[in-house]
């Protein structure tokens, strides 16, 4: 077993996913098959190799450092909020 | 013209601007098909009226100021952003958002004069292979002949792709990050064409895997697809990872043949397991391009059955990162469930608005960049993944195209694989080494299963070299005449 329970409760709260006890179980029974499937990938013999960070590394510009952010009008944003109280989005309290 | 709804796209061009018919007819006409294929639930919203009325300004246009895509009724996959209308992402957790912002791909089509005529349903979050993931219900394949046995149109662009088979708009959008364009094309009998990363703006196209996600059309044959990337593509400030590489003209060589061309047959795509009938359509692809006087050579890309363990790390990984967004704050849902404090708002929007899978693949996304274990499974993925590219760049030196099966089967039954992860994960055991490398290919219709169930050719090109891809495909498919369609009785 690469993983228990535990663990898979571990990584629901760091993915702030809220479980039920059965999806536990169920999620701790295929994390661990899928990640006994990823152990091959240890054959691989990746000693001086750089991993990738983009596809496009080489291909990068250099632009000028100006916002190209598209304007949406602050109304038409707070239609999708799903709580709010005048022009704010409202969640629970945080500070006590 | 008899049946518009079957002509190619540069007919109906042709039939609008000689006015043999309106472009308000020709929408009334694909309006007419799409509710007719309700029951195989391709669509999660239809667009109609204002399809409508884009149809009768397009009509009162005068000649010189069309469009070059002027009235085209397009479909498009529910995960690119359109202004004011619901893009879900066939989430729950998206379900009533409303784009407030158009992405750059519809913009682009729009501004050629397509006409979005519908949504199209699609694996929640782009996360799946048979889009039995949507919140709306499983997507059923227009090849279904038994309804009490519904086929999967494949995955994740199974509404895109479906709409096509049944000849319900004259292109549709998908979007692949491991084949999920390719895919359900080849399940489909149509069309589906990945371009090379960075060939169309990602802006406006809810996240999946940021390095992978890539849009691109199904369409009923190759030359059409050449017409719907050539307006798809762009450079754009909103995306920096577009590339400024010009896009090379689609139709200038599409028509001159593989003479002299070298393709590539990689030995580690011959596995073990996979139906005869897939390895004879493959055959059949070697053979007519042997005939059409393309050289054929054996290549070797040794790290390609990594490569699917390889993007299960990275593909979930930047899924958790890009998925973070979806807190219960600025838009979609949020629980209505009893919550104590913030931190418990987030938990439960979260673990009651993403589906089973989406879930899934967050915790292996989550658990693969935790401390501890990001050394051990994301890095070293993304070593594993440089090898691979290096695979490819090795075998281009060589070679101009790669000619491989698209997918290990037909289309299963819905709820075949829905049980085991990894049969499911399996699907994209072609697509995803070109995936990983950022890599041009396609799909097209090659032949019928014993089932009666169309099989996908994919050719793989070099980056940015759509041009030859796509060349390499009309040349086949003119040989292989692929005439089939989905048995849909009258409608």
């Amino acid at each position: 077993m690469l993983i228990d329970e535990k663990i898979t409760r571990k990584i629901a709260t760091l993915a702030k996913i809220d479980l039920s006890e059965q999806e536990i179980k169920e999620y701790t029974k295929d994390l661990n098959n899928i990640l006994k499937w990823m152990e091959e990938l240890k054959e691989v013999d990746v000693s001086n190799i750089k991993p990738v960070t983009s596809i496009t590394e080489n291909k990068l510009y250099e632009r000028d450092d100006i916002s190209h952010a598209i304007y949406v009008e602050q109304e038409k944003v707070l239609l999708n909020a799903p709580d709010k109280v005048g022009d704010y989005f409202t969640v629970p309290k945080v500070i006590e | 013209m008899t049946n518009i709804m079957n002509a190619d796209i540069k007919n109906i061009i042709k039939a609008i601007a000689n006015k043999e018919y309106s472009v308000e007819e020709l929408v009334n006409d694909f309006i007419k098909k799409i509710d007719k294929l309700d029951k195989f639930n391709l669509v999660s919203e239809k667009l109609y009226d204002e399809a409508i009325l884009q149809a009768k300004k397009a009509d009162a246009k005068k000649k010189e100021d069309r469009l070059p895509l002027e009235g085209i009724p397009i479909a498009v996959k529910d995960i690119f952003c359109t202004e004011g209308n619901k893009t879900s992402a066939s989430s729950n957790i998206l379900k009533n958002f409303k784009a407030p912002y158009e992405s750059t791909v519809t913009q682009s089509l729009k501004n050629a004069g397509a006409i979005i005529i519908c949504k199209t349903n699609m694996d929640e979050f782009a996360m799946g292979s048979a889009s039995d993931t949507c919140n709306l219900g499983n997507v059923i394949n227009p090849w279904t002949k038994d309804f009490s046995k519904p086929l999967t149109p494949g995955g994740s662009s199974g509404g895109s792709a479906g709409i096509m088979a049944a000849s319900g708009a004259c292109f549709s959008l998908g979007t692949d990050t491991g084949g999920s364009i390719r895919q359900p094309a080849s399940f489909c009998g149509v069309v589906g064409i990945k371009p090379t990363y960075g060939r169309c703006s990602r802006f406006g196209i809810i996240a999946f895997a940021s390095s992978l996600d890539q849009a691109g059309p199904f369409t009923k044959n190759v030359e059409d697809g050449a017409l719907a990337l050539t307006h798809m593509v762009s450079y754009d400030k909103k995306d920096s990872t577009t590339s400024m590489e010009k896009m090379p003209d689609l139709f200038k060589n599409l028509k001159n043949g593989v003479r002299g061309l070298k393709i590539g047959i990689p030995k580690q795509y011959d596995i073990e397991g996979i139906p005869s009938e897939i390895k004879d359509l493959w055959n059949k692809g070697k053979k007519i391009l042997e005939k059409l006087g393309a050289e054929i050579i054996d290549i070797s890309l040794p790290h390609t059955k990594y490569a699917l363990p390889t993007y299960y790390i990275i593909a979930p990984a930047e899924a958790s990162a890009n998925l973070a967004r979806y807190d219960g704050v600025k838009y979609g849902y949020r629980s209505k469930n009893k919550f104590e404090d913030l931190n418990e708002m987030y938990c439960k929007t979260r673990g009651e608005g993403f589906g089973k899978e989406v879930k899934r693949r967050l915790l292996i996304g989550t658990y693969v960049l935790s401390s501890g274990y990001y050394d051990a499974y994301y890095l070293h993925a993304q070593k594993v993944r440089r090898r691979i590219i290096e695979d490819f760049d090795n075998a281009f030196n060589k070679i101009d195209l790669i000619l491989t099966p698209t997918a290990p089967s037909d289309a299963f039954m819905i709820g075949e694989k829905t049980e085991d992860p990894i049969s499911m994960y399996l699907n994209d055991i072609f697509t995803v080494p070109s995936s990983l490398a950022g890599l041009p290919a396609l799909s097209l219709p090659g032949a019928m299963s014993d089932n009666g169930r169309p099989l996908g050719l994919q050719l793989i090109g070099n980056t940015f070299c759509e041009d030859l891809l796509l060349r390499g495909a009309y040349a086949i498919e003119q040989e292989i005449c692929f005439k089939n369609e989905p048995p849909l009785g009258n409608l």
